[in-house]
């Protein structure tokens, strides 16, 4: 061999140690494998693994195989049946897939309710809701009246009563609240105003409830005189004088049908005994008649917020209040009603609302 | 008291609280601590009082070597707290060394890689140490899956991938997917019981009484799970029992391998009850993918060959399998930095 020779093969070898350096991972495992004529099926079945990750693994397709640490799992056991360095096998890979070995970041996936900081802010939102419901309940706390509730009540009670006929409707209307003070004497009068029917002497009235709310039954009332258009009771601040005509009669029909022409009937809790409390209301007495020319349900408050009416009134009646002004007057039907406060006519017109047909307002003498 | 602002001058840490070596891992600093879970306690002879000595690394080469007044002791034992009050005080050593500020004691959040076998009150007493030490939050995740995802294993992935966890008192293999633990499998077998198969061995065979330490070097050196054509000696003392004096001999690797049969089968059969457990999906998965080895078991020569051989799969160790666990916790803080709720996932407690 001349020198010349010699120096072409030490050419060659370090040629072909660069060309062994800078061939891929593939590349350097397919060579191996064909040294030992193995098919790449014989090297899958031998390591146990999928025939796809050997064809992976020696087309360089690393991406292919998942996460790096099974990539050199698989790397490993192959280098290590080809008799190649496993070190080396991997150093090849880390080289050839540079700072990609990273592992990804972790990824938690939460449940829907936290995908958005909106539904977060539910809560917020309740809370608020809940206190302006409770701000508004506590500014109107003064409104509130429960004997609307009572009154719905009485109604619906005495109308499906009276829809059976079997007993006459409670129309007594006369309300007390548990934060009254408990009247002196309570009295409930109740007179039937029928101009062409009137009561007998001998008839028995059935008793009203005196108390909307209390279960006990008042005493039966016998009336000891005949009946008049109105009856004032000494104790009674109010009487309410109905006016719708009674189909009654006869006196089996005034005992029990024709009290069904009476629509409320107030009594005012005295405060004292009753020449007290007349003398006291004598100064600012005023008498009030309403006039219905359709069904309007009514309550009327005095200027102590007695209720002293409340109710529904029926077309073409009339009722007349008296009680100390001013008067709180409330409406379900404004149109329908027309006011008489001491014989003055008022002018209802300015009181309807512009929606609806309830209206609030207070009368009082001198008022339009 | 004030745990709140000292936490503002702490740094995140994820704890591999091992039998064998403790690992800390700061959030955003990696592996700032590797030392070993050993504990110097000197007793003062006339009042009784016992104080630390050392602690991790200074601690452990005084093991076996020790006068009357010092002892070492290994707070772990099994993967779980033998000492609490040591643990406490070694926890609160190694937490105040990875925080250079003086100024005020760290109170960091702290995630701590507990055994899937645990109890909930060995749970509690890992807690409660930590807590002592001065931790602000403990977070407690499962070794395999700190292990896992500390790998490199897509653990989120609705794929299954077993880990088996070889760390120095227990050996712990679980099926993991969706972030999830599906199966969990844990043994009393581990580094410490591969030490000890290896004294009774030579005891046995050699007539010869060796330490720890010295059983611990014999299985770095030439401890191997499979045969191999290839056979490694290293030269030993240790006490002859029957002359009591000390005495130098040979071990070869196939000697070694011979001793270490045992806890190795108790580990396979770990491996194999978890392959019969695992539901046919994902032990699908994990015959595709095989099977993911960490844990300083996993140094061990050969012994990915060793479970390849007895269950048929393919067998990965992971890169730096010392480190998998601290490493996965770390990744689990840095993500609990970012979304609070991650807490809810990795079957963190």
């Amino acid at each position: 061999m001349t020198p010349h020779e010699t120096t072409l093969d030490v050419n060659s070898t370090a040629k072909s140690m660069d060309a062994a350096d800078t061939e891929s991972l593939g590349a350097w495992l397919t060579r191996a494998r064909t040294r030992f004529n193995a098919e790449q099926r014989d090297i899958a079945h031998h390591l146990g693994l999928n025939p796809s990750i050997i064809a992976a693994l020696e087309s360089d397709d690393l991406s292919q195989l998942g996460p790096p640490v099974f990539v050199r799992g698989y790397l490993t056991r192959y280098a290590r049946l080809l008799g190649l360095p496993e070190q080396e096998a991997l150093e090849r890979y880390q080289r050839q897939m540079g700072t990609s070995q990273k592992p990804p970041p972790l990824q938690v996936t939460h449940p829907l309710r936290r995908q958005t900081r909106v539904r977060d802010l539910r809560g917020v939102f309740y809370l608020a809701l809940l206190v302006g419901i409770a701000w508004t309940a506590i500014q109107n706390l003064n409104n509130l009246d429960p004997s609307r509730l009572l009154t719905f009540w009485s109604d619906g009670r005495s109308d499906s009563v009276s829809r059976t006929g079997n007993q006459p409707a409670n129309t007594d209307s006369r309300t007390q609240y548990p934060f009254q003070a408990e009247p002196a004497t309570t009295t409930a009068s109740a007179s039937l105003a029928t101009k062409e029917a009137p009561l007998p002497q001998s008839s028995t009235m059935v008793p009203a409830s005196s108390n909307v709310g209390s279960p006990a039954p008042a005493a039966p009332m016998t009336p000891a005189s005949p009946p008049q258009p109105a009856t004032v009771s000494p104790t009674s601040g109010v009487v309410l004088t109905t006016n719708t005509p009674s189909a009654a009669g006869s006196p089996e029909s005034a005992a029990g049908p024709a009290i069904q022409g009476v629509v409320a009937i107030a009594t005012v809790p005295a405060t004292g005994t009753p020449t007290e409390a007349g003398g006291a209301s004598s100064a600012n007495e005023a008498k009030l008649l309403l006039e219905f020319s359709n069904d309007c349900w009514m309550e009327v408050k005095d200027a102590q917020g007695n209720v002293l009416a409340n109710g529904l009134m029926k077309a073409n009646s009339a009722h007349t209040i008296s009680g100390s002004a001013p008067f709180k007057v409330t409406l379900g039907n404004a149109p329908a009603a027309r006011i008489i406060l001491d014989d003055r006519l008022v002018n209802t017109d300015i009181y309807v609302p512009r929606r609806g047909t309830v209206s609030r307002f207070t009368l009082d003498r001198g008022q339009p | 008291m004030f745990k709140w602002l000292r936490g503002k001058f702490s740094n995140d840490l994820s704890i591999d609280l091992g039998t064998a070596n403790t690992l800390i891992y700061v959030r955003g600093g990696g592996i700032v601590l590797n030392e070993p879970s050993v504990v110097a306690i000197n007793q003062d002879p006339v009042r009784g009082i016992r104080t630390i000595s050392a602690v991790g690394t200074d601690a452990k080469r005084m093991l076996g070597r020790t006068p009357n007044n010092l002892s070492t002791i290994r707070p772990m034992k099994d993967g779980v707290i033998a000492d609490f009050t040591v643990t406490e005080k070694m926890l609160q050593h190694f937490i105040r060394k990875v925080h250079s500020r003086k100024f005020l004691n760290p109170s960091p959040r702290v995630l701590i890689s507990v055994p899937c076998g645990s109890t909930q009150v060995e749970r509690r007493a890992i807690r409660e140490s930590a807590m002592g030490a001065g931790a602000r939050v403990v977070y407690l995740i499962p070794e395999p899956m700190a292990a896992a995802i500390g790998a490199g294993i897509p653990v989120e992935e609705a794929r299954g991938a077993m880990v088996l966890d070889i760390g120095g008192g227990t050996s712990e293999v679980a099926v993991i997917s969706l972030n999830g633990i599906v199966y969990a499998g844990a043994v009393r077998i581990g580094g410490d019981r591969f030490d000890e198969a290896i004294i009774n061995y030579v005891r046995r065979n050699f007539g010869v009484l060796i330490g720890e330490p010295t059983a611990e070097k014999i299985k770095h050196e030439i401890g191997s799970a499979y045969p191999s054509s290839e056979v490694r000696e290293i030269e030993i003392k240790g006490r002859n029992l029957a002359e009591g004096v000390p005495r130098s001999f040979t071990l070869n690797s196939n000697e070694i391998l011979e001793a270490l049969q045992e806890p190795l089968s108790g580990i396979i059969s770990a491996v194999k009850m978890a392959l019969e457990a695992t539901p046919p999906e994902l032990a699908a998965d994990v015959a595709e993918r095989g099977i993911v080895l960490t844990g300083g078991g996993a140094l061990m020569r050969d012994i990915d060959r060793l479970i390849t051989e007895e269950t048929g799969l393919n067998v990965v160790i992971a890169e730096d399998p010392l480190t998998c666990v601290a490493r996965g916790g770390g990744r689990v803080l840095e993500l609990i930095a970012k979304d609070e709720h991650a807490v809810e996932a990795f079957a963190i407690e």
